[in-house]
C-alpha cells in the first residue's frame, strides 16, 4: 500500500524550518525546574522556565531517538512493533464518562475500564490495551493508577499504557511492571512492556506533573509519546501550517529533554491537533482538520526518522451514530493510509474524549478491522493476479466454487465481527436491528465469554501486597 | 446620525471608526448616556442575536466585544458614577492545580463584552486567593473553571471556602468534565456547559 502524503516535501521543509525558528527565538515554557535545569546544564539560552533551542541542539538530540522499537508483552505473541512499517490501535484513552444502550451516561467506574480491558484483550484489531480507557472516579485519586494498571496487567496479556499524572504515577507504573515481569528496573528498559502518553500545555509550553513523568519514564528509558493537541484557531493558529508549526515545536522540544535525560529513549511523536469548534470556542475532534494534522503529523515524524501517533476513531457525536462513524472512520482511516504508526483512541470515544461508549468500542473495532485490511495491503504476484484462473472460468462463469476462491477467501476477504450483510427480508426476520444494537449484543457476549489469560499467581499477589502496602492504612 | 456610525462600526467590526466616532460625538456634545446606549451596548444586543441564532461564530462575537470595549474607555473618564456602574463584578479563575485557560478566558471575555466587570485570577488559583479577591472587588459572582478531573476536587475545596467566608458571591463552575451533578454535589449555586451560557447564568444570578 502507496502511503498518503498530504503535502509536499517542500512544505514539510517549510515547517520544520519555521518550527526551529519558533524554538530558537520564540522558547517553549517548561513548569519544573529539574526539567529546566537539564536544559541548562545542556548549553540552553533560559529565562525562568522558557527554554530556547539551537537548531543544532534540537536535529543532534532528535537524531538519538530511535525510529522503531519492540514492546514486550507478557504474552510474547502480543509484541508490539512501534515504527517501520507496523501500525498499532490502542483504545480510547481519558473519559470521565461511560454510556451503554441499556444504561445512558454515568460517571465512569473501576468496573468499566476493567471491561474495556476484557474488550481490547479480545479485540482482534486492538494491539495495546488503553490505558485509562474510562477513569475509575469510585476510587480515590491517588489509589486510580495502581488499579487501572493492576487491571491492565492482570486482565490481558498485551501491552498496556503506563500512568501519566506527575512523576509518582510514572514510578509506581515502572514499579509494578518490574513486579509483574519480576525483573529489575534495568532490565525492563530492555522489555519495554508499555508506553506512556504525556502532553504538552499548549501553546508552547509544559506543566510540572506531565515533565514529573516525562524525566521519570526517560531515567528509565521507558516508551513515551510526547504529544500535542493544539486547537487550531483557539490555542494554536487557526491555519493548519501555522497549528502544525506549533504543534510541531512543543513536541520536539519535549523530545530533546528525554534525549537529554537518557540517549536513545524511545519516543513517538504524537500530534493530535485539531480545529476549535467556532460556534462554541472549544474542542472539535471530528473535523476533517483533525484528518489534516493525522497526515501532516505523520509526515512530521517520518522527516525526523521517529514513530507517529495521531487520528483515532473519534467524533464529537453524543451518540454511537451516523455522525460518530462518519467522522471515526475519516480519522481512523487517515491515520492508516498517512503512515502512522501508533493509533490511540481507536476505539469507543464519543463526545471529543469526554465519553467511552461500549457501543462505540465495538463499532470503532469494526472500523478497525477495516482499516487494518486496508493496510494489510496487496501484492501483484501471479497467485494474486489469477491469470490462469480467470482463463479457467472464462467469461460468464464463476468463481464461488473455484479452488482459487477456496483457498484465499479468508485471506483476501475481511470479515465483519458484526454481520449486517444480509437481504432486507433475512433482516427484518432477525428483529431490524440497527448496528448499534448488534453492538450492544456483541460487547456482552464478549464479556460474559471472556476469559483471563493466566498468569502467575506469585506475580498476581505481589501486585496486589505492592497495592495494600502502599494505599491500604 | 453619528452614533449610528459607532453602531454600525460595532457590526463591521471596524476599530478605527468605533473610536473616531465616539471620540468625536463625545467632542461635539452628544449625550453621553447615547454614545453608550445606542452607540456601544446596543449593537452589542444585536451580536449577541446573531451568536444565538448561529450566524455570528465565536471569534466575531470577541471581536465586536473588543472594538465596544475601546468606544468605552474613551467614554469611561466622563461617565458619571450612575453610568459608568457595572453589571456587576465578576472573579473567575481556574482553580489550583489546573492550568488550562482557554475556556476560563473566554467566559471572561464574553462577560466582559456583556457589561460586567471581570478580575480574573488566572490559572492554579487557590481557594484563599479567590476569597480575597471576591472580597476586596465585592464580587456578585465567582466563576471557577477545571479541565482536569484531578482538579475538580479543587472546586469542591473553593466552593467550601467561599460559604466558610461567608461572603455573598454566587460560585458557578464549568470545563468540559464538569456537569450539573458535580455542581449540586458540591453545593455550587451554578453551572454551565458552556461560555454563552455562563453569560446567561450570570445575568440570572446579578438579576
Amino acid at each position: 500500500m502507496h502511503r498518503f502524503e498530504y503535502f509536499t516535501d517542500e512544505d514539510v521543509q517549510k515547517i520544520h524550518e519555521a518550527t526551529l525558528r519558533v524554538l530558537e527565538t520564540v522558547g517553549v515554557d517548561f513548569g519544573y525546574a529539574p526539567a529546566v535545569a537539564v536544559f541548562k546544564k545542556a548549553g540552553c539560552k533560559v529565562d525562568g522556565e522558557r527554554v530556547f533551542l539551537s537548531p543544532k541542539m534540537v536535529m543532534e538530540q532528535v537524531a538519538k531517538a530511535p525510529s522503531e522499537y519492540t514492546l514486550q508483552a507478557r504474552n510474547p505473541e502480543r509484541n508490539v512493533v512501534i515504527g517501520g512499517d507496523s501500525i498499532a490501535y490502542i483504545p480510547c484513552y481519558g473519559p470521565p464518562f461511560v454510556c451503554d444502550l441499556d444504561r445512558g451516561r454515568r460517571e465512569s467506574t473501576l468496573e468499566d475500564y476493567t471491561n474495556f480491558v476484557k474488550l481490547s484483550h479480545a479485540s482482534k484489531s486492538m494491539d495495546i490495551t488503553g490505558g485509562m480507557m474510562a477513569e475509575p472516579n469510585d476510587i480515590p485519586h491517588a489509589r486510580r493508577n495502581a488499579e487501572m494498571m493492576y487491571a491492565s496487567m492482570r486482565y490481558s496479556d498485551k501491552p498496556f499504557m503506563g500512568g501519566a499524572i506527575g512523576a509518582e504515577a510514572a514510578r509506581e507504573t515502572i514499579e509494578m511492571a518490574a513486579i509483574l515481569f519480576g525483573c529489575s528496573e534495568a532490565a525492563l528498559a530492555e522489555k519495554m512492556p508499555m508506553i506512556s502518553i504525556l502532553c504538552t500545555r499548549t501553546p508552547l509550553g509544559y506543566d510540572d506533573r506531565m515533565l514529573g513523568a516525562i524525566m521519570e519514564y526517560a531515567k528509565t528509558g521507558m516508551p513515551q509519546l510526547i504529544s500535542s493537541l493544539s486547537i487550531a484557531g483557539a490555542t494554536s493558529p487557526v491555519t493548519m501550517e501555522g497549528t502544525l508549526v506549533v504543534q510541531n515545536a512543543e513536541v520536539l522540544a519535549g523530545i530533546v529533554l528525554t534525549q537529554l535525560i537518557r540517549e536513545g529513549t524511545p519516543v513517538v511523536f504524537s500530534g493530535s491537533s485539531s480545529a476549535a469548534a467556532m460556534r462554541y470556542g472549544s474542542l472539535s475532534i471530528g473535523a476533517p482538520e483533525m484528518a489534516v494534522n493525522t497526515a501532516a503529523t505523520a509526515q512530521m515524524a517520518r522527516f525526523y526518522g521517529i514513530p507517529s501517533r495521531g487520528g483515532g476513531a473519534i467524533t464529537d457525536s453524543k451518540l454511537p451514530d451516523a455522525q460518530a462513524g462518519m467522522e471515526s472512520m475519516m480519522s481512523q482511516l487517515m491515520a492508516t493510509l498517512s503512515g502512522v504508526h501508533f493509533v490511540l483512541h481507536s476505539a469507543g470515544i464519543l463526545e471529543g474524549y469526554m465519553a467511552a461508549s461500549y457501543e462505540k468500542f465495538i463499532i470503532d473495532d469494526e472500523i478497525c478491522g477495516m482499516c487494518k485490511r486496508i493496510k494489510h495491503g496487496e501484492k501483484a504476484d501471479p497467485e494474486k493476479i489469477a491469470l490462469d484462473v480467470i482463463a479457467q472460468v472464462g467469461p460468464g462463469g464463476e468463481y464461488l466454487t473455484n479452488m482459487h476462491t477456496f483457498q484465499n477467501f479468508r485471506k483476501e476477504l475481511y470479515a465483519p465481527i458484526m454481520e449486517q450483510k444480509e437481504p432486507y427480508d433475512r433482516w427484518k426476520e432477525k428483529g431490524e436491528e440497527s448496528i448499534e444494537k448488534v453492538a450492544n449484543r456483541k460487547w456482552k457476549e464478549i464479556l460474559a465469554n471472556y476469559q483471563e489469560p493466566g498468569m502467575p499467581d506469585e506475580a498476581l499477589r505481589e501486585l496486589e501486597k505492592y497495592i495494600a502496602k502502599k494505599y491500604d492504612k | 446620525m453619528a452614533v449610528q456610525d459607532i453602531f454600525n462600526a460595532i457590526l463591521a467590526y471596524d476599530e478605527a471608526t468605533v473610536k473616531a466616532q465616539t471620540q468625536a460625538e463625545l467632542d461635539g456634545g452628544t449625550d453621553i448616556a447615547t454614545i453608550l446606549n445606542e452607540g456601544l451596548i446596543a449593537p452589542m444586543d444585536v451580536v449577541g442575536e446573531r451568536f444565538s441564532a448561529g450566524d455570528l461564530f465565536i471569534p466575531e462575537m470577541l471581536k465586536a466585544a473588543q472594538i465596544m470595549k475601546m468606544g468605552l474607555e474613551i467614554l469611561k473618564p466622563h461617565l458619571t458614577a450612575g453610568q459608568s456602574q457595572s453589571k456587576g463584578t465578576v472573579v473567575i479563575g481556574t482553580v489550583k492545580g489546573d492550568l488550562h485557560d482557554i475556556g476560563k478566558n473566554l467566559v471572561a471575555m464574553m462577560l466582559e463584552g456583556a457589561g460586567f466587570e471581570v478580575v480574573d485570577l488566572g490559572v492554579d488559583v487557590t481557594s484563599e486567593a479567590f476569597v480575597k479577591a471576591a472580597t476586596e472587588k465585592n464580587a456578585r459572582v465567582i466563576g471557577l473553571s477545571a479541565l482536569l478531573t484531578t482538579t475538580m476536587p479543587a472546586m469542591d475545596n473553593t466552593v467550601k471556602a467561599v460559604k466558610e467566608a461567608g461572603l455573598a458571591a454566587k460560585t458557578i463552575v464549568g470545563g468540559a468534565p464538569v456537569t450539573q451533578a458535580f455542581a449540586d454535589t458540591i453545593g455550587a449555586d451554578g453551572y454551565s456547559a458552556d461560555a454563552a451560557g455562563a453569560v446567561k447564568l450570570v445575568k440570572q444570578i446579578v438579576a
